[in-house]
């Protein structure tokens, strides 16, 4: 069996009453392309915040290769997981080349006194960073637009910065949240392709939300299906769009039904 | 990628040059008003650095002048009376325990800066405001009745300090604009703007945003006590009133105006703002009313109208960018 990238272990958080993330379990082997979803409001985006550090758990706790992931996030973000906002979170009004640089901030070899006196360091770390930056967006398609403003981009663009940022923290575990939302279907193909790869040339283990089923079926080894905070289903994405209790959580009580009487006709025959 | 050391070089050879040139310029009115735009141009870019670089906004800067200018009246008090040395009797000495005023002053409101930046930037926006602002009161309320600083009378500093000058004092500014620009187009001054940009994503991206907030606040302190050194030694005379609550809004004015995060703007900003008093004196002869302080008003609402962004948005200009690593 291939080593685990990232495990939750009875991840759980409330927040007064609601328990937006009930024991949750999850183990993501390294390498593997893994997605976690479920209808609005399941909690998909509050197991992310937990994973990072937005949120100390209720209980529970998160391992990266075996490690126990704790502390404030930007120590997180040092030890190798790297996110995405579903609701874009770039910066504005920075050129798209500044967002990936700032990325690499935390890996600097040189600080601040060496940026106040310009040494050679400060310069050789400037280099190696706007050489870094130069590459991840010409792998994810940005390099044309490297000294434009975040904001001005289009919106397929702003999502595919997010996730070139995310990469300039040299990541071991990336997290994806809704990274096609908002976008057609060539575009979500493109965008498919290019995780794919990113994931192959940099040996990343994935994690991602994704609304898009299409998306999701096709291109992950594994799913994970929250409702309510509660895992309902854990399979292989054929077994999933089968499961009586995901059609349920997504269609209603109605088509669920419908399913298991689809499926006892199926298995007379 | 260049330093600035020679547009820096060249801007003080300049300064050296015209303090030999026209040694007298001190007691010149023109020299006065440029001296006074010297000081506030450090105080302008260094607020920058807090306010337009990482997005706090503190409206407690004369609260770290006045350390610095306290610190060197009682600095320049005690070499009057102990002239440690003999370097008050050499010219050179004099000077040695100016920059010893300065650097002194800048330290301690540097750990000023520290002691109340820890617990307040734990605040957001108007909070933080609030917090500061009762900062730089307790300074001046301390101040008004510290009777050994001379209380509410003031404090004259002894026969024996130096006037700033224009080198000393266009000197320091031009080397708080260096910092500040180097600061800029370097990775840590990218962490800064991150912090102002979006909290959340830096901090995911793993910038220490407590880190460079605390880090922005100690230097802008920094800069702004030695900006009030530099001020004592101008003045010769200091009184608390010096740095109440207007002080620290004039040099918030200066930043919104020039632009939130642009050297440029600030610099710019700052000159206007400190010169256009006395440049509109011509209008007071002519209309026998003083309208310079509704002039002076009315470019703080027309310009924000105009240009919400500030002049130079948080951009410079072409000239400070080629001069600085980018």
């Amino acid at each position: 069996m291939t080593e685990a990238a990232l495990e939750l272990e009875g991840l759980t958080m409330r927040f007064g009453g609601l328990t937006a993330c009930d024991n949750l379990c999850l183990t993501l082997p390294k390498g593997a392309l893994m997605g976690l979803i479920g209808p609005n409001g399941a909690g998909k985006t509050t197991a992310f915040n937990l994973i990072t550090g937005v949120y100390p758990p209720t209980s529970g706790h998160v391992k990266l290769f075996g490690q126990v992931l704790e502390g404030p996030k930007h120590r997180r973000a040092a030890q190798g997981v790297a996110r995405t906002f579903q609701n874009i979170r770039l910066f504005k009004d920075l050129s798209v080349l500044d967002n990936v640089k700032i990325a690499c901030h935390m890996r600097a070899q040189s600080g601040f006194w060496a940026a106040l006196f310009a040494t050679p360091g400060a310069k050789t770390e400037e280099a190696r960073q706007e050489k870094r930056a130069l590459e991840l967006l010409s792998m994810l398609g940005l390099s044309a637009i490297a000294d434009c403003a975040a904001a001005s981009l289009p919106y397929g663009a702003q999502r595919r910065l997010e996730i070139a940022r995310a990469l300039a923290t040299e990541p071991k575990v990336l997290l994806l949240d809704e990274p096609a939302a908002g976008m057609n279907s060539t575009e979500t193909g493109d965008l498919m392709h290019v995780i794919r790869r990113i994931r192959d040339e940099l040996g990343l283990s994935i994690l991602l939300i994704e609304h898009d089923m299409k998306l999701v079926m096709e291109n992950c080894e594994g799913l994970v299906v929250l409702d309510h905070g509660v895992t309902i289903a854990r399979g292989l994405p054929q077994a999933i769009q089968r499961d009586p209790k995901v059609v349920e959580a997504y269609l209603g009580h109605a088509w669920a039904e419908k399913l298991a009487a689809e499926q006892a006709r199926e298995s007379h025959v | 990628m260049k330093s600035g050391w020679g547009a820096y070089a060249a801007f003080l050879a300049v300064l050296v040059a015209l303090s030999f040139v026209m040694p007298s310029a001190q007691d010149n009115y023109f020299a006065r008003i440029a001296m006074g735009a010297g000081v506030a141009v450090t105080l302008a870019v260094s607020l920058n650095i807090v306010n337009g670089f990482t997005g706090q906004f503190s409206i407690g800067h004369a609260g770290f002048m006045a350390i610095g200018a306290y610190l060197a009246a009682a600095w320049a008090a005690w070499c009057h009376a102990h002239n440690p040395l003999g370097l008050l009797d050499v010219p050179m000495g004099r000077h040695l325990l100016f920059a010893g005023a300065l650097l002194m002053g800048g330290l301690i409101a540097a750990a000023a800066g520290f002691v109340v930046g820890l617990p307040s930037l734990r605040l957001r926006g108007d909070y933080l405001a609030i917090a500061t602002l009762g900062f730089g009161e307790i300074i001046r309320v301390l101040l008004e009745n510290a009777d050994s600083l001379g209380g509410s009378r003031g404090f004259s500093m002894p026969p024996s300090a130096i006037s700033a000058d224009l080198l000393w004092i266009w000197g320091i500014a031009a080397t708080t604009i260096l910092v500040a620009a180097r600061l800029k187009h370097s990775t840590e001054g990218r962490a800064m703007l991150a912090v102002r940009e979006d909290e959340v994503a830096a901090e995911a991206m793993g910038v220490n945003t407590t880190k460079e907030k605390v880090r922005a606040f100690v230097m802008a302190a920094f800069f702004a006590g030695v900006a009030g050194a530099l001020f004592a030694h101008l003045e010769l005379y200091l009184n608390p009133k010096s740095f109440t609550f207007m002080r620290s809004i004039e040099v918030v004015a200066m930043v919104v105006l020039g632009g939130l995060g642009s050297i440029t703007g600030a610099v710019l900003a700052a000159i206007v703002l400190s010169v256009l008093p006395e440049a509109l004196r011509p209008v007071q002869n002519l209309t026998g009313y003083d309208l310079r302080l509704v002039i002076y008003g009315l470019l703080l609402i027309v310009v924000p109208m105009k240009r919400p962004a500030g002049l130079f948005g948080s951009g410079e200009l072409r000239l400070f960018k080629k001069a600085v690593p980018s």
